[in-house]
């Protein structure tokens, strides 16, 4: 009975799996059919790969796109983190005066929609004279923090007392009870943080769109747009795209999750 | 803390009072000149048909998305963190619609709900449903639940997600507790679960209302907020008028009022979280 | 308070650890520098454009190669956005006080917008150069859609038009001749239905696809002039003419026939293309920028590409309008009011316009440029020229509603184009939103900034700038555009000397005196 309730539920699992996975697994099939089938037969499967939608990706520059989405993703993603675990210790921690004032401050930040702050945003920028990166890197990190400050301070106020207050007696500096204790016992919350603010910056448009000038610069989800024209797009290279975009990111999450797993048996948790 | 507040102040607190103050004005971005209309352009927003839809469709947003992307995704933790926990995954797979660029999303669903031969349609027809064959997000009834549904398809796994971290932090021995007990797993996840996991709830209740409340791309990929703006919500909205009509006082103002419901909801936030705080510092 | 000292220790030690990790030495030089390049005096053109996909990228990468090369001092770097965030993305650049010095622009009301903001530098004197060398260059009356109050501002490039495309297959098989009325065109509708053919696609969720129909239907009925008189948001428009409401009741009556496919408000534009080619529908009014779609090496299927042809939008007989008139835009590009360089924006544009620029882009492209001879047999297949020779044939080529109108209230008229084909307005009620909508508009572009503020800073502020240009002198406003944005004043100094005259141009931060261009390369 047991044996059938737990059958029962690994199917239910791998049955919602299925209609969450479809989209994707249509996405690669996409990528190996001439775009112009897409419409044609859109559910078909192809008799044979059909390689130059990657030809023409790559052509468009894709992998320049990937590396600078990489490489803005893992900066911003890191200055978020380093700017939001103090600031989420001290509001999970510390008592001073407007703590509760000031968190609600940051938690403004939650709520700017991105479309309403691009012309001061932009004219920020252009008075800093920042680079392209930076100059996307900066808003990213500033509409990181509350998300991160938020759940990191969540995840902070259950951590027991008594660890922190066993680390003071021992003389122990706040930032380095933060360093030494808080962050290992958070790794798992730490990681799952930074996997959705790479997420979101690796997918982030509005802000990419209108602050990077020059297309050598381009992120991902900017440089996807160039195969999409004004009355014409090359679908199959957009799949293509996709595909090139999603499956690392998916093989490093796997990755990660190990991490993730290690980091909670490890834990002070006992 | 302080670079924190410092970064965040300078690259969010001057756009946000950049955009409160000139909700005050007529302006556009092609033209230098700028009229004061102190509160004339909430006045008008008040008059506003397509606004009053919007709010609607953000109302069901909300209401929507936490009716079912919560309990799913809390379905989805409880399930993968225990029983299914060597399934690495399936928690990706779960996961993935997020890392999804929006611009494939579109033409993925957009395919899927075509009313002549979308995937949606054919297999309604194939079940012989051939009274449930529709226009999908051509009919203003059903636009907006469509779209919310490609919604709950790419944020579950990140609800879940949030979830599971804080599953993790609970301890097994608890759970081992209350196996030696004899807790049935109901029980189990009532009594254990929940009241654990009430914080990581909250937030992520308020993460749903906050992202239900400032929705656009998908909206924007699929449907541009029509027909006949039957699935406009704010963001849409203050985005046609403020770079399709040029109206970027008015559009100032759509984001003063999507400022002030999110404060809201996060007041609310701050009070429920607060008073479970003090509950703890009570007992 | 111990606390507070104590997080402002974490916060400082954070601090300096952000330093070390946040702040990455950029990888490339920050912001596309300054104008001079370390080497010598080098001018940089920055142009935006929609062209970001193949062939038009390589197209213009092309010309601008030869244009650099021919102009060793001139450089000029090209950005290509996607055209639906070129629209938010060139307002942005434009209201934060940055603008590109070249970019691309949509004709009519979309460019007027600009122009009215004072964002587009007149080029009209170097049209009229060399006894209007370069005015001639350009094809037919395209230059009409780039003119305001007498001053031109910049060039049509590219003529894209709207018709009816069908199927040929399929008019063969049921031996349809082409409809030259409305009434011929309804009975070929049902002639070609089939249970698995719509007579028409239609993908709407656009929204200003089912308006072209509206839009050739009032031009039909009631003629371009009463058409302007109304869309003009300062003019007397009352939108009165009973056409209005006959145009509407035309294309109800058309979903009313069930001529389209299923659901066109939840079919996209490029499913309802899909349709077409697929041979799911035998009629797609569509652009001539689907060319390259139906097209080989398109997305339609190999047995679609020598199945299309097309045929203009029926007469309405007893309408007002020229029967015979092309619905069509011109896009194109002009010149910032802001740049700084504006002889060499000026000679780049007069390349981009040359012959030989449109011949090269004719060729890689096959699209219509509007340059006189620009379409020749060697450059352009059976469809451009079949094209070219309609445009250069046509009476008049007249833009499309929704391009003419006031913004929002096209978005009136788009919305209620939806709404008709849900079936919940009336065109009676359309036409009451679009008048009501008119009057708001009207009274806001009035209230913007004094007189007559949408179309310019006004003429008291014009006499006092002329007044400033020469405290000690007497200053006379000798001419000045419609909309008073330029103003030449003639100075005469105290003391008999001899009197200079100067341009002002309204900014950002008011009047600016500006030399003409071609003082400039005197």
């Amino acid at each position: 009975m047991r044996r059938l309730n737990t059958m029962l539920r690994d199917g239910l699992f791998a049955l919602l799996a299925l209609v969450f996975m479809l989209p994707l697994i249509w996405t690669v099939i996409g990528s190996f059919r001439p775009g112009g089938d897409l419409r044609v037969s859109p559910w078909a499967v192809p008799a044979k790969l059909y390689l130059d939608n990657y030809a023409a990706a790559w052509e468009g520059r894709i992998g320049l796109y990937l590396l600078n989405s990489t490489f803005v993703t893992i900066v911003s993603v890191v200055v978020i983190i380093a700017l939001s675990a103090p600031a989420a210790y001290a509001f999970a921690r510390l008592r001073f005066s407007g703590s509760t004032a000031t968190l609600s401050f940051i938690l403004t930040g939650l709520l700017i929609p991105a479309h309403a702050v691009l012309i001061p945003l932009y004219q920020l920028n252009s008075a800093l004279k920042v680079g392209d990166y930076l100059a996307i890197i900066g808003p990213y990190v500033a509409f990181g923090l509350p998300l991160t400050v938020l759940l990191l301070r969540a995840y902070f106020v259950e951590i027991p007392g008594e660890l922190m207050e066993a680390a003071i007696i021992d003389g122990a500096g706040h930032l380095r009870i933060l360093w030494s204790i808080f962050m290992p016992i958070a790794r798992p919350a730490v990681a799952t943080v930074a996997i959705f603010q790479a997420a979101w910056i690796w997918n982030e448009l509005p802000f990419a769109l209108v602050f990077i000038n020059e297309g050598g610069h381009y992120t991902l989800p900017v440089g996807l747009l160039s195969f999409q024209g004004e009355h014409i797009a090359n679908w199959g290279a957009i799949l293509a795209g996709v595909t090139v975009a999603v499956i690392p990111l998916m093989i490093l999450y796997l990755a990660f999750q190990r991490h993730i797993i290690r980091g909670l048996t490890a834990g002070a948790l006992k | 803390m302080l670079p924190a507040v410092a970064v965040f102040a300078f690259y969010i607190t001057y756009p946000l009072v950049h955009t409160v103050v000139l909700s005050a004005y007529s302006w556009s971005a092609l033209n230098p000149a700028r009229t004061w209309q102190g509160l004339g352009n909430y006045a008008e927003l008040l008059d506003d048909p397509v606004l009053l839809t919007a709010l609607k469709n953000n109302g069901w947003w909300i209401v929507l998305s936490l009716v079912i992307q919560l309990p799913l995704a809390m379905l989805l933790a409880v399930g993968i963190g225990s029983a299914l926990r060597r399934h690495r995954i399936l928690r990706t797979v779960f996961f993935s619609p997020l890392i999804v660029p929006a611009v494939a999303v579109g033409l993925i669903w957009t395919l899927f709900y075509d009313p002549n031969f979308g995937a949606l349609n054919s297999l309604l027809e194939a079940l012989g449903l051939h009274g449930l064959v529709g226009g999908w997000l051509g009919d203003p009834r059903w636009a907006t639940v469509c779209i919310i549904a490609v919604s709950c398809w790419r944020y579950t796994g990140f609800h879940m997600m949030i979830l599971l971290a804080g599953l993790q932090a609970i301890p097994d021995d608890i759970y081992e507790a209350a196996r030696i007990d004899g807790a049935s797993a109901w029980r189990t996840f009532r009594h254990i679960t929940l009241p654990l996991m009430k914080r990581i709830v909250l937030v992520d209740a308020l993460l749903i209302t906050v992202g239900s409340v400032k929705i656009f791309d998908l909206i924007w990929v699929m449907t541009e907020g029509g027909p006949n703006h039957a699935s406009e919500v704010l963001a849409t909205y203050m985005y046609r008028s403020a770079f399709s009509d040029d109206r970027m006082g008015y559009a100032a103002a759509i984001a003063t009022v999507m400022l002030v419901l999110t404060l809201i909801a996060t007041v609310i936030y701050v009070r429920l979280t607060g008073r479970g705080e003090e509950e703890a510092a009570a007992a | 308070m111990r606390h507070a000292i104590a997080v402002t220790a974490i916060c400082l030690a954070a601090g300096l650890m952000v330093m070390g990790v946040g702040c990455p030495p950029p990888q490339t030089p920050a912001t596309p520098g300054p104008d001079v390049a370390p080497g010598g005096e080098k001018v940089q053109l920055q142009m935006w454009t929609i062209w970001n996909t193949e062939p038009r990228k390589s197209a213009l990468d092309e010309i601008v190669a030869d244009f650099e090369r021919a102009n060793p001092d001139i450089d000029v770097v090209v950005t290509n956005v996607e055209p639906d965030a070129y629209k938010n993305r060139i307002r942005v650049a434009i209201g934060s006080g940055d603008p590109p010095d070249v970019f691309f622009v949509w004709s009519g009301e979309w460019l007027h917008n600009f122009v009215r903001g004072g964002n587009v530098l007149p080029i009209t004197d170097a049209l009229s150069a060399n006894g209007g060398e370069w005015r001639s260059r350009v094809m037919g009356d395209a230059l009409k859609w780039y003119t305001f109050g007498g001053e031109t501002y910049g060039i049509p490039f590219l003529r894209q038009c709207t018709f009816f495309f069908y199927n040929t297959d399929l008019f063969a098989r049921d031996q349809v001749e082409i409809p030259e009325t409305w009434d011929e065109f309804l009975a070929v509708c049902e002639t070609v239905r089939r249970p698995d053919v719509a007579p028409i696609a239609l993908g709407n969720s656009v929204k200003w696809p089912a308006h072209h129909y509206v839009s050739c239907l009032w031009q039909r009925l009631m003629g371009q002039e009463q058409l302007m008189s109304d869309f003009d948001p300062l003019g007397p428009g009352a939108y009165d003419s009973p056409g209005y409401v006959q145009g509407l009741r035309m294309f109800q009556d058309l979903v009313a026939r069930d001529v389209f496919n299923r659901a066109p408000n939840g079919t996209t534009r490029e499913n309802a293309r899909a349709l077409f080619y697929t041979g799911k529908a035998a009629m797609f009014y569509t652009g001539t920028w689907d060319f390259n779609s139906f097209r080989e090496g398109g997305e339609a299927p190999e047995d679609f590409w020598d199945s299309w042809d097309w045929f203009n939008f029926p007469a309405v007989p007893g309408g007002e309008g020229d029967q015979e008139a092309i619905h069509g835009g011109a896009d194109g590009y002009v010149i910032s009011s802001k740049t700084a360089h504006p002889d060499a924006a000026i000679q780049f544009l007069q390349h981009l316009n040359s012959l030989e620029s449109a011949q090269l882009f004719v060729d890689r492209c096959r699209e219509l440029v509007l340059v006189n001879g620009a379409v020749t047999e060697e450059n352009a297949d059976d469809a451009l020229l079949k094209y070219a020779r309609q445009v250069e044939a046509a009476p008049t080529i007249v833009p499309w509603a929704d391009t003419l109108m006031e913004r929002s209230v096209a978005e009136v008229l788009l919305s209620g184009c939806q709404a008709l084909i849900e079936g919940s307005t009336t065109p009676e009620q359309i036409m009451d939103e679009i008048r009501a909508r008119q009057a708001e508009v009207k009274q806001r572009l009035e209230e913007l900034g004094g007189t007559d503020v949408s179309q310019g800073p006004g003429e008291e502020l014009a006499k006092l700038a002329a007044i400033a240009e020469s405290p000690d002198a007497a200053a006379e406003i000798t001419g000045h555009s419609e909309d008073w944005k330029s103003v030449t004043v003639r100075v005469t100094p105290p003391g008999g000397a001899e009197p200079t005259t100067v341009d002002l141009q309204w900014t950002e931060s008011g009047y600016q005196t500006v030399t003409r261009p071609e003082n400039d390369s005197q």
